[in-house]
């Protein structure tokens, strides 16, 4: 059973011809070569003798009677009608554990970029803030000491007449008297997206809302981030849901046929 | 060779013709088996276990080479029967039976290969011996033992997927078609995980090649 001396063979023509899988070309063409070769010959008995030793191989005595019982064909007549029935035991644990794992990698996705997407945000924040604070006092620098107002709904400041901007109520106190004579303050860092108004240095007053790290930028709405890990954890639990079912399906199932 | 083998002393045309027969009259049984068990009776369907479970035990044994695990897969494969009743086509009872157990079978060999145990748990014991005909002479056993012992090492080598289509092929006698439809894999799969896996076969059983031959 020397394989290597039949390296210049075609040992799988030999296997195809013990298997019958040959047409009539390939037939006479094994045939030949093993009328050449003892080698091939013997490759060829080989086969032979190992599939009739397979055959022979001992079977142990059933250890049990396979008979089912009340109860389990009870069992198994209800879970004819389960939906899980669709699926073999083999699909469904299949199923299950591609279900958990993609919830269980959407989870830690999802927690990971939620956890750099703050780091982010927070970071952003106060550099923004910072670079506008210090281009606000370079325009302005003859403002009041006390808060001071941002008003981010810029198209109406910026592409309107020279009017008194919508400042804040702490903002028109400390402008009191002399702020008529002064050009409305534009917003030199164009039109922002929200309409609110954000205190800083002078802490948040009435009408001003101070910001938060990590809002700025984000709907006011329900965090997208939370819901996608609510929902790759539901996926997570479903998935082991399905895996888990057929086995304890088949753990009863041994009690009662043994 | 059973008792009724050895007895038997007709001539082979005979018998071939007898086994036929057998065989209709058998497979008729099954059907209306089937019919009785479809209709709710749960002791037809326990006569089909009785008829068959020897066979289904065999089979799945050669594949899932742990009596435990074997018998574990046979009863999951009757269970898997009695529940799909309504989805036997007709036919033949056995041959449907053979593929619900040999798919139980291969769950099993797949959740075994997570978590791999001692196959052939007999062949560990060195005592072991085949069970054979009293008149068997002793260094044939011997030799038979040690054959068996050597070739279900060498299966073992074997992915499970051509193990398993070498046993149904040259054990049970299924045909590449058949194969095909139990494996759920396409004829031209069947014929090369045979092929590859009968020369890997040969190949581990090289340090044994004498046991094999005359």
């Amino acid at each position: 059973m020397d394989s290597s001396a039949h390296s210049r063979h075609d040992e799988s023509l030999i296997a195809r011809l013990y298997g019958g899988d040959v047409d009539e070309v390939e037939r006479d063409q094994a045939l030949d070569l093993m009328a050449g070769c003892p080698d091939c010959a013997t490759l060829f008995a080989d086969f032979g003798a190992i599939a009739a030793a397979a055959g022979a191989m001992p079977v142990p005595p059933r250890p049990r009677d396979f008979i089912l019982t009340e109860e389990d064909a009870a069992r198994l007549r209800r879970s004819r009608r389960s939906p899980w029935a669709v699926f073999g035991p083999g699909l469904r644990r299949s199923l299950g554990g591609s279900l958990a794992a993609l919830g269980l990698i959407g989870v830690v996705l999802t927690g990971a970029v939620s956890l750099l997407g703050t780091s982010a945000a927070t970071q952003g924040t106060f550099a923004t803030l910072d670079h506008r604070a210090a281009a606000l006092a370079a325009a302005s620098s003859s403002s009041a000491a006390g808060g001071l107002s941002i008003a981010t709904a810029a198209p109406a400041v910026s592409a309107g007449p020279p009017e008194l901007p919508a400042a804040s109520p702490a903002g028109a106190r400390a402008n009191d008297g002399a702020s008529s004579a002064l050009p409305a303050p534009t917003n030199p860092f164009g039109p922002a997206s929200s309409g609110t108004e954000y205190a800083i240095g002078g802490g948040a007053t009435p009408g001003t809302k101070s910001l938060p790290s990590g809002e700025v930028g984000q709907g006011s709405g329900v965090d997208v981030r939370l819901v996608w890990l609510i929902g790759f954890g539901a996926l997570f639990a479903i998935g082991i849901a399905i895996a888990i079912l057929p086995r304890r399906d088949r753990r009863r199932g041994r009690g009662a046929g043994s | 060779m059973t008792d009724a083998q050895a007895g038997d002393d007709r001539q082979p045309e005979a018998r071939a013709k007898g086994d036929r027969d057998a065989d209709v009259l058998g497979q008729a049984v099954d059907s209306a088996l089937i019919e009785e068990a479809l209709g709710g009776r749960l002791e037809a369907f326990n006569r089909l276990v009785t008829r068959h479970q020897d066979h289904l035990f065999a089979l799945v044994y050669r594949l899932v080479p742990d009596p435990d695990q074997a018998a574990d897969a046979v009863q999951e494969a009757f269970f898997n029967a009695y529940r799909n009743l309504a989805s036997f086509r007709g036919g033949s009872v056995s041959g449907w039976l053979a593929r619900i157990a040999v798919n139980a079978a291969i769950d099993i060999q797949r959740a075994r290969r997570r978590r791999p145990v001692h196959p052939y748990p007999e062949f560990e014991d060195e005592a072991w011996q085949p069970p054979a005909e009293p008149e068997v002479e002793p260094e044939s056993r011997a030799l038979a033992a040690e054959r068996s012992v050597a070739l279900a090492r060498a299966l073992q080598e074997l992915p499970f997927e051509q193990r398993n289509c070498i046993l149904l092929f040259d054990v049970e006698g299924y045909d590449y078609t058949e194969i095909a439809a139990i494996m759920r894999v396409e004829v031209g799969t069947v014929k090369s995980r045979i092929h590859r896996g009968r020369l890997a076969l040969r190949g581990a059983l090289a340090p044994n090649r004498e046991l094999f031959r005359g």
